[in-house]
């Protein structure tokens, strides 16, 4: 399974984190120090895996930003990087031609996209449009209640 | 006032680069007003909060405020709360069962939203407590037709098997039937849990391989779930040897035909762990990883390279083959694929190629850094000493690469070189001569001793330092050694290192002298042919001369290590130079002591075992565990023991002492020896003296009881000329490797013994397989405690088997209440006769003697399983809250001693001062601490002035009861105030059952008041709940004396049937039926008391009467029983 999930920037700014094994949260700062420093080191030229601890880091990077993802020795490497990748394409989706401020200001946003695409560090949904939908979905609904409270508000 | 939004938290933060943490706490300080704030500042403060807890900042301290706005009925303010719960929350968080309600709610929302809000906040923060009460409710949610829901609480179910292990039995059946479902997605996330639970413990899921197999060969695009299935058949597998075939067929279509890659890798490593025999698969799978390695992409090399490295550890051959693309791999330009390259190279290596190899190695060192440079040094040797050097033909070589080694700077492998110089050189002799040569120029170097720190590359040192003194028979310039050995420099080691050279410095100046006198060098004489030659080549031969010069070296150059700051280095200084103006004063006086002098180096030294210690057997009537001598007596020996279990091997090791090991050498001893060397020269002692003084420490340490080797020492002791074992032939059973700092020489004294060392180390050395074993051992243990590991699923469910279901409290009253009505219409109808009375209605405990409108309020209750909250409380309805106790013997399964925790709340004073109410809790009632109760009085003062020096003290005597612990004076206490006294106490007479306590108090204006306490305890307090057989039982009611009173006492005119009594005495009074009699109307009751009294009754039933038989050891526990009997409530109707 994935222990966790970390989305950090060269300058070692989390834009991103999510654990799926309980840790306390010093030892959730300890953990992502130490996994951003692993990755940070490593040359582009070289290989998306490395090993830390008893766990496999598996990390991509797409512009500025770094994904990674946390996993099992045991667990499949190349399919940890494809579902980063499938993650990082459902964003794009989402928030259409993503960036590392999209991120940043819209962070709620792509938590929603994560909670949706996994849960309890297992996959939760491979289909790209699956998600959308269930994204539209709910933004629609939040919308119309939205809508429906300022209504409420203002004119009854 | 002005509040931030989240976009002006975030802007601020971005603007204050420099000085970031000032201003989040600044944030922080705000966000902690707005918390207060109404719900809309609340949820923006959630918000804010929820990104500052991103960049790692604690929120713990708003988990209340966040379930707040979790509980909130806005959606939108729901999902901010939610997301910061799954944030921040974690096991130690401990508002989560503040949320359990609103969660529960959730799930069931109209809104799906709401539902997958829970969910997934469920699966973030679940807790144990969270799991238990919250189990049901997910299991209800699995029979839900809406896919999203459904796929989200599969897999939460996970987590709260985890959390809640108990739930895995009852809830499995479920989780099952959705592997049939018809959604893809559904059966997907149901594998995924499958998956993970298996690799715990594979065997419960066995049952599920025709499914699981099924959905392998029927599924062709979701290549997600192929490999979660064929990753759950890699943890089948090993346990079901059939699945493994039947497997073959369509992992080897899957390998040949997926255009996915990361489907084949899985594919290939459920082959390699379940079908590794299958040998046409496992070439399938070779040459597959074959074409991954030598892909471009590098992602692909490095798990071809991962899953190589697992194939060669079962077929190191088949791998072998592939020896040229793992080399060049070694040159890729990622570290951590020639990291995993290097793993590889153990099973690449032969005669022929470690040469290359290792030059190849050696020039990767040149340009590694760090961690990698300490790999590759780890894996030269590693290849270099494989099968005790099996692949090494020039040891000449394997000795110049070691001193390159140890020239790489900055390498945490000094010892590891340092002890396979000290190994190669003890087992190959014929390299002696040339390392010897070699390691004078290491110790002339300066570059190792040019940052000299301990565990660092100047180890190396050490091991040349010794290796020149031991062997410098090799050499012909003692002069150049001495000159190493003694420069200035050295003193700024190690001091273990120092004192090594010290040492060493003696021996090359005693085999100097030896020489130049012409002695014969014993432990040169085996390969003195080889070396002839090279000696004869040399013209420099040792002269008088020469010793002379190395004497004056010695002597002018020892003072600064006599003053030396390290004590071992001091002592070994001095010793030397004793030792050598000794020499000069004899040589004056025309008698030469060099044989002397190199007699105290002449045995050879061999290669130990790393674990022969271990394997020492413990002889034949020595008890380890046993005190040898009274504890007191150890102090003066202790010292001695270290050095005494040192020498256990090799008896007793005199005369020759140095070590090429690492510890700090037993000093004590080495020294010791050596000054009976001394000393007996210096007093010109005849050597049957020394002989004499010999055998006396022998027998000495025979009769020393730490002493293991005390026998063999003895029988050697005689043996004068016994031949040298011959190194090569028993290099087979020896240990080398990386361990090989264990590996140290020790001093050995004949060949008997390096014999006998020899038969210790191979006929208590393990199997082969057993090291293996203890790997097993550790891999398991990573799950071994766990419990949801333990649960064995194959088991048909039974009762207990169910989840937890929290209920309203009232509602289990309300059901009881039911039952018990049941019950009574049923007795009223089984004896009509006898009309139903009240008389012992509302009594549900023992007797009190200041009964007052509160005590008879009082409930008791005695419960087997859950102690349920309303028994804290004094209940409203007496009757109801007896009935909520359940028989505790009913309760209970087997055991013969059940353990009932029982409770008793009373008054006890209540005049114009004070009120005291007490409550009595019997603490463990089980063998261990028999009778112990715990006393909490709540003492209130109810008058309008403050009690000073408040205090309550046992008054009962010391043979009655003992105080345990205590919670000591009260002190002052308040006007109007109340507060509690503990006491646990030892009740240890049966029969007294009255416990006395005097209460002191000073009251403000009036002197001191002192009231007399008492308390009865009810007996079931004194009562060991008993299960027995009924043949015991017998046992006990025959032997006499053991119940030798009897009494009897009659209840009439109550509709009792015999199993109302039999619940009633063991609820009541804790006494348990042996036997009832089939017609109803007869029981035998057996009950034991704190103290071991046996009581045994009989109880016959006619007409409604009843009639007790009480037998027991004393009349007086009799009346006792009787009156407590005559008190029973016995409940015939509502």
């Amino acid at each position: 399974m994935i222990h966790f999930l970390l989305c950090f920037n060269r300058q070692s700014k989390v834009r991103l984190s999510k654990f799926y094994s309980t840790y306390s949260q010093t030892e959730r700062n300890r953990a992502t120090r130490e996994v951003m420093n692993q990755v940070l080191s490593r040359s582009p030229k070289f290989c998306n895996f490395v090993q830390w601890k008893e766990y496999t880091i598996v990390y991509q990077r797409f512009a500025s930003l770094f994904f990674v993802m946390v996993i099992d020795s045991t667990d499949n490497e190349l399919v940890t990087l494809e579902s980063i990748q499938r993650f990082v394409v459902v964003l794009d989706l989402v928030f259409g031609n993503i960036c590392e401020l999209d991120l940043i200001y819209e962070f709620q946003r792509a938590y929603q996209v994560l909670d949706e695409f996994l849960i309890t560090g297992h996959l939760q949904e491979s289909s790209s449009k699956e998600i959308l939908r269930a994204i539209n979905d709910s933004e629609g609904l939040e919308k119309s209640l939205l809508v429906a409270e300022v209504l409420d508000q203002h004119f009854l | 006032m002005f509040e931030r939004t989240l976009v002006d938290l975030i802007r601020g933060i971005r603007n204050h680069k420099k000085n970031e943490t000032r201003f989040i706490n600044q944030c922080i300080n705000e966000i902690k007003e707005e918390l207060k704030g109404d719900m809309q500042k609340k949820t923006v403060a959630v918000q804010k909060l929820t990104y500052i807890q991103m960049l790692g900042f604690d929120i713990s301290w708003a988990s209340f405020k966040i379930v707040e706005v979790m509980s909130c009925n806005k959606f939108s303010s729901k999902r901010i709360g939610y997301l910061a719960a799954s944030q921040s929350f974690n096991e130690g968080t401990d508002v989560i069962v503040l949320a359990t309600h609103q969660i529960r709610k959730d799930f069931l929302s109209s809104n799906q939203n709401e539902a997958y809000l829970a969910l997934n906040c469920l699966s973030n923060i679940c807790t144990p407590d969270l799991a238990r009460e919250l189990a049901n409710d997910i299991l209800t949610l699995l029979s839900t037709q809406k896919t999203h829901i459904l796929k989200r609480a599969i897999t939460v179910l996970y987590k709260i098997f985890l959390r809640y292990p108990e739930s895995l039995r009852p809830a499995f059946p479920k989780l099952r039937e959705k592997l049939d479902d018809p959604e893809p997605s559904v059966v997907s996330c149901s594998v995924n849990v499958i998956c993970e639970l298996a690799r715990r413990n594979p065997k419960n899921y066995l049952p599920l391989a025709p499914v699981l197999f099924r959905i392998l060969t029927n599924t062709t695009n979701n290549y997600w779930m192929l490999i979660k299935i064929v990753k759950l058949f890699a943890s089948l597998t090993p346990h079901e040897p059939r699945l493994g075939k039947k497997l073959i067929d369509p992992l080897t279509n899957i390998i040949n035909s997926s255009p996915s890659v990361s489907l084949l890798y899985e594919c290939i490593q459920t082959c390699i762990t379940g079908m590794s025999d299958h040998i046409p698969l496992m070439k399938l799978c070779i040459s597959k990883l074959r074409t991954l390695i030598e892909h471009n992409d590098q992602n692909l090399k490095y798990l071809g390279l991962l899953a190589l490295n697992n194939i060669m550890k079962i077929h190191p051959k088949a791998v072998s083959e592939h020896r040229d693309l793992v080399l060049n791999c070694l040159e890729d330009d990622d570290t951590s694929i020639r990291l995993r390259a290097l793993d590889l190279l153990p099973g690449m290596t032969s005669k022929k190629n470690i040469g290359d190899i290792v030059l190849k190695l050696l020039d990767h060192l040149d340009t590694a850094e760090g961690q990698y440079k300490d790999q590759i040094i780890e894996k030269i040797i590693e290849l270099c000493s494989m099968g005790t050097y099996q692949f090494i033909t020039d040891f000449e070589w394997y000795i110049n690469i070691l001193v390159k080694l140890s020239q790489i700077q900055e390498s945490v492998h000094g010892k590891l070189i340092a002890s396979q110089l000290l190994d190669v050189v003890i087992r190959v002799k014929i390299v002696r001569a040339y390392s010897t040569r070699q390691m004078i120029e290491l110790l002339k170097n300066p570059k190792l001793m040019s940052n000299p720190t301990e565990g660092g590359m100047c180890e190396v040192l050490y091991a040349a330092a010794w290796i020149v003194g031991e062997f410098s028979g090799y050499i012909n310039r003692p002069i150049d050694a001495l000159e190493a050995f003694l420069q200035p420099r050295v003193s700024v080691l190690p001091s273990h290192i120092q004192s090594v050279y010290m040492l060493n410095s003696l021996k090359v100046f005693s085999h100097a002298c030896a020489k130049a006198n012409g002695d014969e060098i014993p432990s040169l004489q085996d390969d003195d042919e080889e070396e002839d030659d090279e000696e004869d080549d040399d013209e420099n031969e040792i002269t008088h001369e020469i010793v002379q010069e190395c004497l004056e070296i010695i002597k002018s150059r020892l003072t600064i290590f006599t003053h030396s700051i390290y004590l071992n280095v001091q002592e070994r200084a001095c010793l030397i130079n004793e030792l050598l103006s000794f020499y000069s004063v004899t040589q004056e006086q025309g008698n030469n002591i060099s044989k002397e002098l190199i007699s105290l180096f002449t045995e050879q030294l061999n290669p130990v075992g790393p674990k022969a210690q271990k394997k020492v057997p413990v002889p034949e009537g020595l008890d380890l565990d046993e005190w040898i001598n009274d504890p007191k007596h150890q102090e003066p020996i202790e010292e001695d023991e270290e050095d005494d279990i040192f020498n256990t091997n090799t008896g007793s090791g005199h005369k020759k002492h140095q070590r090429g090991g690492y510890d700090d050498e037993d000093d004590e001893d080495e020294t010791n020896s050596s000054h009976s060397g001394h000393s007996g020269n210096h007093f010109n002692r005849h050597p049957i003296d020394i002989k004499r003084q010999k055998e006396e420490r022998l027998r000495r340490q025979a009769n020393n009881p730490y002493m293991l080797g005390g026998k063999v020492s003895k029988k050697s002791n005689d043996s004068e000329n016994i031949p040298v074992v011959q190194l090569t032939g028993d290099l087979g059973h020896l240990h080398v490797g990386a361990t090989s700092s264990s590996n140290r020489p020790m001093p050995s004294k004949g060949g008997k013994k390096i014999k006998k060392h020899y038969t210790i180390d191979t006929t208590i050395e393990m199997p082969e397989g057993a090291k293996e074993s203890d790997d097993e051992d550790e891999r398991d243990s990573k799950y071994k405690n766990d419990a949801l590991s333990n649960i064995n699923l194959s088991e048909p469910l039974t009762a207990s088997d169910v989840l937890h279901t929290s209920r309203h409290r009232t509602d289990i009253i309300r059901e009881k209440e039911k039952e018990m009505a049941m019950l009574a219409k049923k007795n009223a109808k089984l004896s009509p006769k006898s009309p139903p009375s009240s008389a012992n209605y509302s009594e549900v405990t023992s007797p009190e003697i200041a009964p007052t409108k509160k005590a008879s309020k009082k409930a008791a209750s005695t419960t087997g399983s859950v102690p349920p909250p309303t028994a804290k409380k004094p209940s409203k309805k007496p009757a109801a809250a007896t009935s909520t106790a359940k028989p505790p013997a009913q309760a209970a399964p087997a055991p013969a001693v059940v353990a009932v925790v029982k409770k008793v709340t009373k008054t006890i004073l209540d005049d114009d001062n004070f009120k005291i109410t007490c409550e009595l809790l019997k603490v463990s009632p089980n063998e261990v601490d028999n009778g112990q109760v715990k006393l909490t009085m709540k003492v209130q003062n109810k008058t309008d002035e403050d009690m000073s020096d408040v205090s309550i003290g046992l008054k009962s005597s010391p043979q009655q009861c003992v105080s345990i612990k205590s919670s000591g004076e009260i002190g002052v206490l308040e006007a109007d105030a109340s507060t509690t006294h503990t006491e646990v106490l030892n009740v240890l007479d049966v029969l007294n059952q009255e416990l006395q306590f005097t209460l002191v108090a000073t009251p403000s204006s009036s002197p001191s008041i002192t009231n007399q306490l008492s308390i009865i305890l009810p007996f079931s307090f004194f009562i060991v709940p008993t299960k027995l057989p009924k043949d015991k039982f017998a046992e006990i009611l025959q032997k006499s004396g053991q119940v030798s009173a009897m009494d009897s006492t009659k209840i009439n005119g109550q509709s009792l049937t015999m199993p109302l009594i039999i619940e009633k005495l063991s609820q009541q009074l804790s006494i348990e039926v042996v036997q009832a009699h089939p017609n109803g109307q007869t029981a035998s009751f057996y009950a034991k008391t704190t103290q071991n009294h046996h009581i045994a009754m009989l109880v016959k039933e006619k007409d409604g009467n009843i009639s007790f038989d009480i037998k027991s050891p004393q009349s007086l526990l009799n009346q006792i029983l009787v009156k407590e009997i005559a008190q029973l409530t016995f409940l015939s109707k509502k």
